[in-house]
């Protein structure tokens, strides 16, 4: 099977918002699975150990609200979604360690669901809210795994991404425009997207 | 309104009902003025607004007033709440509630104007049948725009048990509304299209303590400025926020709620919201009264930059959009419009519309057809009026069991099968399927009564017994839900807000006195239901609930009706 096409497009770095509903979309990395979360996040993605304590206060694994990243177990093709704090009594409810996590026990995380774990995996990762906001940046610079249509739409419906002549838009190494990334095919397949800070 | 020779202004001083304000206000009166077995329509109802304790002063966040009545939705008690400027303005007039009583003989529509040297009421039928955006144009052109007003549009007219109660903002627009329960419809049965309020020439009310008031209103703003929730999330966001969460959850009812996951969440999202309004020059932050800090709201704009609507809250992207399977921004935001237009409750016309949905009256997903269907709602016609009349009445008209409704009133935004213990409060709280009735929480309120064992089900019924007591104590003081976060995490916030209510007021309230105040509110509520004929059987979810698994947990509300009967057990 042949590779996805990869990406890279230089941008005024304040339109990499433009960028981070991919990011709560969903998207995806490789990854080394039967680790924990907070293995995960801290050592393989390199996310600093605080800001995971202290800001990423919802989490969700495969669906189910976790309370425990340090004994969550993370399998191949798994979906983990990290949020803020969110308002209100479902924010309250499904914050990690909520003390209403009794109101949501039916679709809370309680252990893993396959056994073993080998080699190299894939993982969905999903940036909410403040998160995408705060560390979106770092995983669009090492580059994402996305669909590309999803890409073509951000272009069509953002003249700044399209029209700019100061972008700086690369396919698999070749120069385009905004117009000729959308005449790529890209809006057919999935794609590696890098957007390099700085 | 119903007086001899007309309708007729009368003053009174607060009597039984002193040291009550907002939801402990209009729950007493209802409770006790108003027979349980009246005709929410006829003469013996009565509508009671009502500010908060701290509204009019400089306390912030505390712009929130209750609309009590006899509702015509539920036929229990109701107490539905806004944002808006009315609260404040009231609140200087030194007007501790409104009272509407009796029903005028004849279909006049009649306009009521409070200021400092009291009330008038005038007949003006040249209001009939305006939506609300053309009525504040009117009442603009006649006070300026630095009065608030309190209004009805078409629904309420026609009496519809949906009908909202609008609320002018700060920028003297009708997107904030007292939604749940049909109190549009009670306000059009006595004949009141329009109440304006004008403060001028009044003060911010003062304090009983000036300077510890000062000091502790300045810590309570800082403590919610400094939570990521209350000082990053909702600013940025606005309550819009939770639909990715939600839905991440398995928790986000979708077609009428046949599933937990909508597939087009991510298009409808906060996030995707945010960035849209943010490029058509919109903004995702904005207060919906003066004295906000939280500044939750925002304003969303067409295309060519004009402004359509406030910012679509989560209840109506989910109203209007998942459940009804839409994933289109703007046609929700168009529906957000014309609900505030024709003053229809946005959480109940989008789950009729997905109910409609169901029996075949339009397809999932189809924009154009919900928006015709709520212009058919505003204009009244004979599909419009079944619609109008709320998700169980359209249920039993076409034949649909799938109904999600509680003593009549619509589910909002959370299916109960995935978050069994908001399911506890749709089922037993006195105002039917209610999220904000259970949403508020303080430490110290969680903290009295004993500790929770989150492994046994009982803790569902234990923590919604709590919440709905400190949410109703909550509602009495006018400050807006949304602290609830940031007095949650941090207990100085909350003895914060303590003091604030107690430096302006002269009380001393303890955490113990709010759970009390709270119990006291919910007992007039209980009371009023049990005798409006409100049994235990009232307090349960369809039966569907407990035997169709929800997507993707495949879960069902497996809370025994005999734990539901312990919720008000004190």
């Amino acid at each position: 099977m042949a590779a996805p096409p990869e990406i890279i497009i230089h941008l005024n770095p304040s339109d990499s918002r433009l960028f981070y509903i991919l990011l709560s979309k969903g998207f995806r990395m490789a990854f080394e699975p039967g680790c924990t979360i907070k293995d995960l996040l801290c050592r393989q993605l390199r996310i600093a150990e605080t800001y995971v304590m202290e800001r990423i206060q919802t989490l969700f694994l495969n669906g189910k609200a976790v309370d425990d990243i340090h004994h969550a177990i993370v399998s191949d093709g798994s979906t983990l979604a990290l949020s803020a704090a969110m308002p209100g009594l479902a924010g309250a409810v499904f914050r990690s360690k909520s003390r209403y996590s009794a109101m949501r026990e039916s679709i809370s995380y309680s252990g893993p669901e396959k056994e073993s774990f080998e080699g190299v995996g894939v993982i969905e990762l999903k940036l909410f809210n403040l998160v995408a906001n705060e560390i979106g940046d770092i995983f669009l610079d090492r580059g994402i795994l996305t669909g590309g249509r999803d890409i073509c739409n951000i272009f069509e419906n953002h003249a700044v991404l399209l029209e700019n002549p100061d972008n700086i838009i690369m396919v698999d190494g070749n120069q385009t425009n905004g117009p000729g990334l959308l005449s790529s095919g890209i809006d057919t397949q999935d794609v590696w997207l890098k957007i390099p800070m700085g | 309104m119903g007086a001899e020779g007309g309708p007729k202004v009368t003053s009174e001083g607060l009597g039984d009902y002193a040291g009550l304000a907002g939801r402990g206000m209009t729950s007493a009166i209802i409770s006790k003025e108003v027979p349980p077995l009246c005709h929410p329509l006829g003469e013996s109802n009565k509508m009671v607004i009502a500010p908060g304790l701290l509204s009019g002063s400089a306390a912030a966040q505390s712009g929130r007033i209750s609309v009590g009545c006899k509702s015509p939705l539920t036929g229990g008690i109701k107490e539905t709440n806004s944002g808006g400027q009315a609260a404040q303005v009231l609140g200087r007039l030194g007007y501790a509630a409104i009272v509407l009583e009796g029903k005028p003989p004849g279909k006049s529509l009649h306009k009521i104007i409070i200021n400092k040297n009291g009330a008038d009421i005038v007949a003006d039928d040249s209001l009939k049948m305006l939506g609300n955006y053309a009525l504040i144009d009117k009442m603009k052109d006649e006070f300026g725009d630095k009065v608030a007003c309190i209004s009805i549009g078409t629904a309420g007219e026609m009496k519809m048990a949906s009908a909202s109660v609008a609320f002018t903002d700060m920028e003297f627009r009708p997107t904030r509304h007292a939604g749940r329960g049909g109190a549009g419809a009670v306000m059009g049965s006595k004949g009141v299209k329009v109440i304006v309020i004008d403060d001028s020439g009044m003060k911010m009310r003062q304090p009983k303590d000036p300077e510890k008031f000062k000091a502790a209103n300045k810590r309570f703003v800082q403590g919610l400025k400094k939570h990521a929730v209350t000082g990053e999330g909702l600013p940025a966001f606005g309550t819009n926020v939770l639909t990715s969460i939600i839905n991440e959850a398995g928790a986000l009812p979708t077609n009428n709620f046949s599933k937990g996951r909508f597939d087009g969440a991510a298009k409808i999202s906060g996030e995707a919201l945010a960035e849209l309004e943010s490029s058509r020059g919109g903004s995702p932050t904005h207060g919906c009264h003066r004295g906000c800090v939280i500044q939750c709201s925002g304003t969303f704009k067409k295309k060519n930059g004009e402004f359509l609507t406030k910012q679509p809250e989560y209840e109506t992207i989910w109203a209007h959009g998942a459940n009804c399977g839409i994933d289109d921004l703007d046609a929700i935001a168009q529906l957000d419009r014309l609900d505030d237009d024709y003053g229809i409750d946005t959480i109940e016309m989008g789950a009729t519309i997905g109910v409609a949905m169901e029996a075949g009256i339009a397809d999932f997903g189809d924009a154009d057809a919900a928006i015709r269907l709520v212009n058919e709602v505003g204009t009244g016609t004979p599909l419009g009026r079944i619609l109008g009349n709320g998700a169980e009445v359209t249920g039993k008209v076409f034949g649909i069991e799938r109904v999600p409704t509680v003593k009549g009133q619509s589910m909002p935004a959370y299916d109960p099968r995935a978050v069994k213990g908001i399911g506890v409060t749709y089922a037993t709280s006195p105002m039917g399927a209610d999220h904000t009735a259970g949403y508020a929480v303080t430490a110290n309120v969680l903290g009295v009564g004993g500790t929770v064992d989150p492994l046994k089900t009982e803790g569902q019924i234990e923590l919604s017994r709590n919440l709905q007591i400190a949410t109703a104590a909550i509602d009495a003081t006018g400050y807006c839900l949304f602290i609830a976060f940031a007095i949650l995490d941090q207990p100085d916030t909350f003895q914060d807000m303590l003091d604030v209510i107690n430096s302006f007021s002269g009380l001393e309230l303890t955490a113990d006195d709010v759970t009390a105040l709270g119990k006291q509110i919910l007992d007039f509520e209980l009371d009023f239901n049990r005798r409006a004929g409100f049994t235990p059987k009232q307090d349960r979810l369809p039966d569907y609930f407990k035997k169709e698994a929800l997507s993707p947990h495949g879960v069902t509300f497996e809370v025994k009706d005999e734990e539901l009967d312990q919720v008000f057990n004190w």
